[in-house]
Formats: structure tokens, C-alpha cells, sequence
């Protein structure tokens, strides 16, 4: 979740609340505040909220709550006089759109507000720029009111990316500058990279980095937006949120608007249009579980910042801003009455049914199974899933086609599901060599990839370690289970694992279909792992007492 | 004659062997008592005192003067007082021998040999002849006498002690000696005691002979040893007390494995695509295998919620994958098995549980871990709508035993609106369930057309906060003696005010 962070003053002063009250009310927004440790204001602000991103956009927000403001901000839209013209395909990142917005006058708290605002939208919306990337220019450093945007061989272009002394060619910037190494492969084509100019000069090499000569600082008064990108609604999206997040900062509330000319069509955005939508007031009491009258919802409506009008009894009509861009259902709106109402003022309802609670049967099995194990002494452990690859294979005897593997995994030593517990154990029995004897039990679920996808098994690992530990030992463990049980060994025969004694070791199988391997531990196997203790083990698969668990459609 | 003393074994033996061997009363030291008695001094002293503690004996430390043998002492005795050695010399020699011829057989002694044996009156020397007075039987030194005496522990006199001083025979020594007294004849003690022991035995049942004996008392505040025992888990536990309160809410316990289509994990929860969570940075994908077969009824759905939108919505509006859906990973939510239930559209009133584990690309410490476990549950019923959610959730939370719990609102991809929970632990408000009404774009995917109520929570950061366990690796410990000893909170699972 983005964290923004703010100094009080700003705070209090965007806000125009005292702090306690502004973290209050931001409480209400769904925003999680906090003082830092360093004295700043640390919003938590939910994903689907980029509006939110900047204080300007949370006072918003507040002014409804706080009664100040009701319905629809309203921005004025006129022409800027800048053109983006496309030219060519620029086919690794087609889309781009411009706005301009005046009077926002950036000092130099804001200067740090407005590069967080940028880089939490990169991080939320923007994908860290594969979808979307945004340049942020002083717009009185434009050269020239036409823009071009299109592909250029990267070792012919040259200009002065932002914050750095030098010219060089947009390869070296790729190479050698950090957003470069960062971000130099998402749109690069070949030897071609996207460019934007303003005039005959690099304004910005999407989504890379800005150039030195339009660079936005204290004392910038009019500001000039790009958003380039893969996905056209999300290009538009965010241009909007950016747009009026800006705007609310500037006192006139104006927005200028860009022509962007494409070959196969012209569009003049950011035009701010709101969106409308019907709302149910029957479906909007029915999901809040509260009766609401369809004036009463408008209110609600009204204070959240939208247009809302009855339509009659049961029908709101609704104008959603533009930057809302989180409102795309009508049961968004549904969560914009209960913001408003407040969570707390919803008392909870006890649900009226009686129904009947079960749990899976094998649970029970399982309850039983453990209940005895404790009683014969042995002590429940529980363990990670995720285990060393290579373990599961030479001492637990998979085979390695049948391992589930990550593809990302944090480090060797969980890069696997565990598709047995034998290797966990014996590391177990390593590390508690002190207390002899050493008798533990697991139960977990295992998992072998195979030709009909992942299968999982039920399995109880016991391991018995001790002075003296042979096959008797674990033996007679697991007969006693089955047999207390109210099951019966059926079938025993010797059997082949490359950590169990040959000729010490079985395979059974209990008239319920329960599946076991048990025997004593190699020697060979014991020094490796440093245990000095002879050890007996089984693995127990209890797979057959399980009922199918998710109901399938 | 005074009550009956419980004595142990080894003090009885003493008793009786001083009985036996006819020891009357009297003074003995310690030395002298074992040698009468045969048995070691040590053992002796340290059941004489025991016996002393309990008034049957005396014994009292008393130092004395002593004398110890010098080293020439020792060897005069082992090989001959030099005088004693002319006397023998002279004999072979025929009873005369020159000064100069006994030097080959005595050495540097010849000349204490010589004078020693003139003061005695054995030997005459003139003109450098020696000439032997007495028979060599009768040449016997009265030192090696007094050494002798000695040795076998008998007292020396004032002057015997003088005589062997003046020859540097003796060292004075002081001398630690334990006396014990014998108050009585023994047989007479034997009488008076009994003889304890520390446990019966089934020998001493079965023969009878536990008469003999009384039973010693014990320290009964001393410390016990430590039990060793089979023990249940109490993580595992404490995940089968959150089913059993499920259970009690009328709950139906699924199940599924955590290998996971993307597409039951994200896209039939309506989470787009490109949702940043959707990536290797958060998300564990599979190498091994790594794709599954997508369900075929319901892919064509899914793909229209999010690409146009379904049920009055207007979507995410992109180019949906159905590879990209149908890549396996390891489940980041059990609502991926809620989902599953969903899908089969179960008839309401319904509610079904899960837990199960989850995992998240988080490196390991203190506070996170790659995997861990969630209980998740969904609910339909007539009226199901956020409030009654609220309630279902207080009574969770309270037959959990919170008392102070709160909502507030929050944001999931896949519900709305949604709320998140709180607790009050210990002074702290703790974060601990996410919940909300199921989106309807993916109830309409799935077919399913009534409103479903869905709420999930991390179990092992509630487990810790009620265990006070400050280390989440703590939960999954190796440290088998950590397991077996930790102290069980059972009021936890009572369910009255924590």
C-alpha cells in the first residue's frame, strides 16, 4: 500500500484542520495516518485511490466530509495551444497524452510532494512505468508549442538528462545513468527508443527520464504533464488524476487542454468528462444491510464529491469525476455511502440463520492420530512447506521430475514444496541430539507434480531417536496407531529406500487404504547429517481417509 | 531409654559391625576404629557423623602432636642404621678390619657408622683398626626400635621422641584426628534405632520385610525433576481452536492444495492482470510444473469482466491473457479457495470455511515469513449484506474472546465495500481481518447470483500476539524442548474475555 509522507504544517495547512483532527477525518477516507518517528505524517493510502496520492486530492476528499464542499469540483478547461503530434508507429508504447495546468506554483515542500504524488502513481498504476510512465516539465521552459513524439536510434539523440552535468546519447543514457539501468529496457525497440520533443529539443525519453531543460523547481509557476503508455485507458486515467490533483493546487482551477494528433486520429484531452451512473438505492441498502431513501443516498453521494440526483424512490442518477477512476461498478458507490455514513455508525447484525458447522472428516482422523502420538510420548512439530530441492531427492528418495519447484524462490532452501517429511525430520533429529530420547511427529500435506497435475497427500512423518532405535521401535508406533485407530495392517512387505536399512525397512498398507513406509535410518545417512543417535523413521500417507474437499462445480 | 532413631542403611551396618566385632565403649580415633572394623576410614568418619547428628556417637576433632619419618628415617629402616651395617661388615670381615678397608662398603657413612657404633659400645677402633665387642644379633639399633613403634602408631615418650629428634629421624608434625566415642555398648544402640529407606520396592511388598523399615521424610518443597513427554503442538492447536469456533458458527470446513491457477488466485477475484501484485516480486511462481488446464466454462466469463465488464460494470478494460491465468503459483490467499467453492455455486443460506497456507515472496525475519496460514470464510444468506458481515465478524472476534474490536473501512481488489478488522491486545489495536461483500463482477462470472459475504485473517500474527511469541519463526521451532515446554494458555480457548 503506498505510504505517502507530508510535514504537519502542510497537513494542517492544505487541510485547514488542527493535525489531530485532519488524521481524523483522513482515518475516514480509509487512510491509515500516523506521526512518524521523524515528526512527518505518514498516510496510508489504499491502492485504488491515486486521487488520494496527494493532499490536495485528501482535502478533497475532507472539504465533503466536513460539509465545506458538496458535488462535483468543478475545473475550467481551455485550450492550451500545445500540440502532441505521433509520428510514425511508435508500436513498444503507442499511447501518449498532454496537459497543462497553471498557477501551481511549486516551492520547494511542494517540489518533494509532487515528484511522491509522480512515483506513487508509477508504482501503483503505472506498473514502475510499464504501463504508464508520466514527465512532469516547467511549461515556461517548453521551447516550442509543438511537440513531437516518436522512435529515434538511440546512439543519434543527444541531450542533458535531468540531473546530470553532461550531454550524451540517449545510449549512454541507457547504459549509464541509474534510471537508465532501471528503466531502459522497457520501451527500447532495437536501437530505437521512444523520444519526446518540444520543438527540435529532448524534452523526455519515456519512460526513462526527463531532459535538464525543462526541469521543475522552486519557483516553476505552470506545469506541463506527458503520460506515455501500453494501455490506453490507463494513459487517460492517470492523466486525470494528475490533472486535477494539480489543479486543486492552482486558484483558478484550470486545466488546459492538449491536442494530440495520431494518423489514424486527433484527440483533445484531459477534457474531465464525468462519467454517468445509476445507482439502486434497493441494491445499495441491500449490500450495506441499511435502509436508505434515495434522497438519503444522494446525500451521502453529494458529500463524497459526485453529482447525485433521485430520480425516483429507487434511482439515483450519478456523475462520477473523471480522476475517480477507482468507480466502476455502482457497488463503488455503495462503498462511498458507507464511507460517508462511517463504519462505525453501522452497527453490526447478527446473522439470523442456525446452521449446521462440520469439519472435514480426515480432521477427526487427525485429532485421534495426534491425541495418540502424544500418548506414547511423541512430541507435534510444526515446519515450513517450502524445503531444499536436493534434500527432498537424496535423502527422501524423490524422484527429482516429480518435485514442485518455484521459479522465484527466495534461496536454495526453499526453492520446493516438500514432497516428503523424511529430510525435515532427520534435520530435526540432528538438531536435538541433547535430548535423548527424541520422539516427534508432523502432520502435513505433501506434494508431487505428475502427469495429471500437482496431487497432494495427506502425510504423518514419525521419527524415533534414541540409544537404541530399530525398526521394532517405529514399528510397533505405527502398528499401535492403526490398530487404535480401529484399522488394520493388511499388507507388509520389504521394501527400498535409499535412507532406510535394506532388509530393515517396509511398505504396508491398513484396510482403509492408509500407506506407510517405515524402517531404520542408514548409518551412512546418520553420519552425514551429524546425528550420533541411531534413528527410526515412518511416513505415513493417509490420503484415503480424506474426503474431496472444495465442492467442484 | 529415649524414642526410636530412623537410621539409613550405612549407618545401621556401622552400628552393628561395631556389635559384631565387639567394639565396647570408649575414645577411638577414626583410624583406629576402621582398622578394628576393616573397612575404610573415610567411610568411617563420614557415618560417624551422621550417627553423631542423631545423638547415638561422639565425635569430636582433636588435634595432637606428631612425629613423621625423615627420608633417611626410611631408608635406615629398609636397608640398615649405618652402624648396624659395620657391626654386619665386620663379621664378614672376621670381627677386625682396617678403618681404610670398611670405607669400600660403607662409604661417606663410615664415618656415623663408626662413631655411632663406639657410643654403643660395639665396636672399638685404635691405631685405624676397627675391632667388633658384640654379636652381630645382638647389634640391633634402639632407634629402629622407637621407628618401628612408630610406624605402627603407637605413642613415642618425651625422650624416645628426643633421641630420634637429635638424629633428624623424626619431623614434628600437628595432626587433625577425628575421635569417635562410643556412649554405650553397641548392642545397646542397635536397640534403639531403625532403619529408613528411601522408596519401597516391590521386594520389600512382596516379602513382607517393609516391617524392618521406616520411610525417610523428604524436603517436600525440593525441586522435581523435569518430565519428559509427548506433547501436542501449540501452534497446531491454536489453528484447531480457530476451526473448532468456525465450526461453532456453523461453518462447513473445504479444503485445497496451495498449488494455484493464477487464475483462481487473481482473475476470477477480478484482480486485473497488471495488478502489481500479480508479479515474482510478490508472487511465488512455479518452474515445476508450470501451467495448469483453465477451467473452460468459466474462462470466457472472466475474461469479459475484465475486459468489458460484466454485471453493470464497465471492467478494467485491457487485453486479458489466458496464459497468463493459466501459469501455476503458489496460492498468496485462501480466497482462491473460496473462490473454488463459489464456482460451484452452492444454493443459500451457505457458510464454508477454509485454512490453509499461504505464501508471499517475503524474505525471512523476525516479523515475516514466505508462508503462513489463513482461515478464510464466506456466507450467504437472506439479508446478507455489510452489516450482517459485521456481525458474523463481532461474533468471531468475541467467541475468540475479544471484547474490544473495531471496523474500519479498507480496500480489497476483490470485495466492496470492504472493511478491515481490529483488536484491542494488550493496549495495542492489532490489525487482523480483512473483509467484504464480494465483488459482483466476479459473483457474475461465477454464476453465482446472490450477494456473498467474505472475510480472511492471518493466523500466526494473532497466534503470537495471544502466545506472546515475539519471533514469528518461533511458531515453526525445531527446538523440540521449546515445544514440550511451553507453558499452554488454555483460557485462551475459553473464549471469556482475553
Amino acid at each position: 500500500m503506498p505510504v505517502l509522507r507530508f510535514s504537519p504544517g502542510r497537513v494542517e495547512e492544505v487541510l485547514r484542520l488542527p493535525l489531530e483532527e485532519a488524521l481524523r477525518v483522513a482515518e475516514r477516507l480509509k487512510i491509515e495516518a500516523e506521526i512518524a518517528s521523524d515528526g512527518m505524517v505518514e498516510f496510508e493510502v489504499e491502492v485504488d485511490r491515486p486521487d488520494m496520492f496527494c493532499l490536495e486530492g485528501i482535502a478533497r476528499q475532507a472539504d465533503g466530509l466536513l460539509g465545506r464542499a458538496r458535488g462535483l469540483p468543478k475545473y475550467e478547461l481551455r485550450d492550451s495551444g500545445y500540440t502532441v503530434r505521433v509520428e510514425g508507429d511508435v508500436a513498444v508504447r503507442p499511447y501518449i497524452l498532454a496537459a497543462v495546468v497553471w498557477s501551481v506554483n511549486v516551492d520547494d515542500e511542494y517540489l518533494r510532494e509532487l515528484i511522491q504524488f509522480q512515483e506513487k502513481l508509477h508504482l501503483s498504476l503505472g506498473g514502475d512505468r510499464r504501463y504508464v510512465a508520466i514527465g512532469i516539465h516547467d511549461l515556461d521552459k517548453l521551447p516550442s508549442r509543438t511537440l513531437y513524439y516518436r522512435l529515434e536510434p538511440i546512439d543519434v539523440v543527444r541531450f542533458t538528462p535531468l540531473g546530470h552535468g553532461e550531454e550524451m546519447s540517449l545510449g549512454e543514457v541507457l547504459e549509464r545513468t541509474e534510471q537508465g539501468a532501471k528503466y531502459g529496457r522497457i520501451a527500447l525497440s532495437g536501437r530505437m527508443h521512444p523520444v519526446l520533443y518540444s520543438g527540435d529539443t529532448v524534452i523526455s525519453v519515456p519512460p526513462v527520464i526527463n531532459a535538464e531543460v525543462t526541469r521543475v523547481e522552486p519557483g516553476t509557476r505552470n506545469i506541463f504533464i506527458d503520460v506515455t503508455g501500453t494501455n490506453k485507458r490507463l494513459v487517460r486515467d492517470t492523466l486525470y488524476v494528475l490533472a486535477a490533483g494539480l489543479a486543486e493546487r492552482s486558484k483558478e482551477k484550470t486545466i488546459g487542454l492538449v491536442k494530440v494528433e495520431r494518423p489514424e486520429e486527433t484527440i483533445t484531452e484531459p477534457r474531465m468528462e464525468p462519467r454517468g451512473m445509476s445507482l439502486e438505492t434497493r441494491y445499495a441498502s441491500a449490500m450495506l444491510g441499511a435502509r436508505l431513501t434515495a434522497e438519503e443516498a444522494a446525500a451521502h453521494l453529494e458529500r463524497m464529491r459526485f453529482d447525485a440526483r433521485p430520480v425516483d424512490e429507487n434511482l439515483v442518477a450519478v456523475k462520477v469525476p473523471a480522476y475517480r477512476i477507482d468507480i466502476i461498478h455502482p457497488v463503488d458507490l455503495v462503498e462511498e455511502i458507507m464511507l460517508s455514513i462511517g463504519v462505525d455508525n453501522l452497527a453490526p447484525e447478527p446473522p439470523r440463520m442456525m446452521l449446521r458447522g462440520r469439519l472435514l472428516r480426515h480432521r477427526y482422523w487427525e485429532r485421534e492420530a495426534r491425541k495418540l502420538l502424544a500418548g506414547m510420548g511423541f512430541v507435534e512439530v510444526v515446519s515450513y512447506s517450502l524445503v531444499d530441492c536436493g534434500k527432498q531427492v537424496s535423502i527422501g528418495g524423490v524422484r527429482p521430475e516429480e518435485l514442485v519447484r518455484l521459479a522465484n524462490p527466495l534461496g536454495p532452501e526453499t526453492a520446493c514444496l516438500r514432497a516428503t517429511l523424511i529430510p525435515q525430520l532427520l534435520e530435526l533429529a540432528a538438531a536435538n541430539q541433547h535430548r535423548i530420547p527424541l520422539r516427534v511427529y508432523e502432520l502435513a500435506e505433501t506434494l508431487r507434480a505428475g502427469q495429471a497435475g500437482v496431487v497432494a497427500r495427506k502425510t504423518l512423518g514419525i521419527l524415533v531417536m534414541n540409544d537404541k532405535a530399530g525398526y521394532e521401535d517405529i514399528q510397533a508406533v505405527v502398528y499401535t496407531l492403526v490398530r487404535l485407530l480401529g484399522d488394520e495392517v493388511t499388507e507388509i512387505n520389504e521394501a527400498s529406500h535409499p535412507s532406510l536399512i535394506e532388509g530393515r525397512t517396509a511398505r504396508l498398507r491398513t484396510r482403509s487404504g492408509i500407506k506407510a513406509i517405515l524402517g531404520e535410518v542408514k548409518p551412512q545417512v546418520l553420519e552425514k547429517l551429524g546425528i550420533t543417535y541411531p534413528v527410526a523413521l515412518a511416513e505415513v500417507d493417509y490420503t484415503s481417509i480424506a474426503e474431496n474437499a472444495v465442492p467442484r462445480p | 531409654m529415649g524414642s526410636v532413631v530412623p537410621v539409613s542403611e550405612s549407618e545401621y551396618r556401622l552400628l552393628r559391625l561395631l556389635a559384631e566385632k565387639g567394639v565396647g565403649r570408649g575414645r577411638y580415633s577414626s583410624e583406629e576404629l576402621a582398622r578394628l572394623l576393616g573397612v575404610d576410614r573415610s567411610w568411617v568418619e563420614a557415618v560417624a557423623r551422621l550417627l553423631a547428628s542423631k545423638g547415638l556417637l561422639r565425635v569430636v576433632e582433636e588435634e595432637r602432636t606428631g612425629y613423621r619419618l625423615t627420608d633417611e628415617a626410611r631408608r635406615y629402616l629398609s636397608e640398615g642404621f649405618p652402624e648396624e651395617r659395620l657391626v654386619r661388615v665386620l663379621a664378614e670381615k672376621g670381627g677386625r678390619a682396617p678403618l681404610g678397608e670398611l670405607r669400600g662398603a660403607l662409604g661417606e657413612e663410615l664415618q656415623v657408622a663408626v662413631s655411632n657404633a663406639a657410643r654403643k659400645g660395639w665396636v672399638r677402633v685404635s691405631g685405624g683398626v676397627a675391632e667388633l665387642r658384640v654379636g652381630p644379633e645382638e647389634a640391633r639399633a634402639e632407634e629402629r626400635r622407637l621407628l618401628e613403634k612408630l610406624v605402627r602408631g603407637e605413642e613415642l615418650g618425651e625422650d624416645e621422641a628426643r633421641l630420634l629428634r637429635r638424629r633428624r629421624l623424626v619431623e614434628r608434625v600437628r595432626e587433625r584426628e577425628t575421635v569417635v566415642e562410643v556412649p554405650e555398648d553397641p548392642g545397646r544402640l542397635l536397640e534403639r534405632v531403625r532403619v529408613e529407606i528411601g522408596a519401597l520396592t516391590h521386594e520389600l511388598l512382596a516379602s513382607g520385610e517393609w516391617r524392618r523399615y521406616s520411610l525417610r521424610r523428604y524436603n517436600v518443597a525440593a525441586e522435581p525433576p523435569r518430565l519428559r513427554i509427548g506433547r501436542l503442538n501449540f501452534f497446531a492447536e491454536f489453528i484447531e481452536h480457530i476451526r473448532d469456533v468456525m465450526k461453532e458458527m456453523g461453518f462447513v470446513e473445504v479444503e485445497a492444495p496451495p498449488v494455484e491457477l493464477e487464475f483462481w488466485n487473481y482473475d476470477v477475484l477480478f484482480q486485473p492482470q497488471y495488478h502489481p501484485a500479480r508479479s515474482p516480486r510478490d508472487t511465488f511462481y512455479l518452474a515445476q510444473p508450470e501451467k495448469g488446464a483453465l477451467p473452460e466454462g468459466l474462462v470466457e466469463r472472466v475474461r469479459r469482466a475484465h475486459e468489458e465488464g460484466l454485471a453493470g460494470s464497465i471492467g478494467w478494460r485491457y487485453r486479458w491473457s489466458p496464459e497468463q491465468a493459466a501459469r501455476l503459483i503458489l496460492r498468496s490467499h485462501t480466497t482462491a479457495v473460496s473462490a473454488r467453492v463459489l464456482a460451484s455455486r452452492p444454493t443459500p443460506p451457505f457458510r464454508y470455511f477454509t485454512i490453509g497456507r499461504v505464501y508471499r515472496v517475503e524474505k525471512i525475519d523476525a516479523k515475516h515469513l514466505p508462508e503462513f496460514h489463513q482461515v478464510d470464510g464466506i456466507a450467504s444468506e437472506e439479508g446478507m449484506g455489510l452489516r450482517m458481515l459485521l456481525g458474523i465478524l463481532a461474533e468471531f472476534l468475541e467467541r475468540l474472546g475479544f471484547r474490544e474490536y473495531r471496523f474500519r473501512p479498507a480496500y480489497f481488489p476483490f470485495t466492496e465495500p470492504s472493511v478491515e478488522g481490529y483488536v484491542r491486545i494488550k493496549g495495542q489495536w492489532m490489525e487482523v481481518l480483512g473483509a467484504g461483500m464480494f465483488r459482483p463482477e466476479m459473483l457474475q462470472a461465477l454464476g453465482v447470483d446472490y450477494p456473498v459475504a467474505a472475510w480472511g485473517m492471518g493466523i500466526e500474527r494473532l497466534a503470537m500476539a495471544l502466545y506472546g511469541v515475539n519471533d514469528i519463526r518461533d511458531l515453526y521451532s525445531r527446538d523440540v524442548g521449546s515445544i514440550e515446554e511451553r507453558p499452554v494458555r488454555w483460557w485462551i480457548y475459553a473464549g471469556s474475555p482475553l
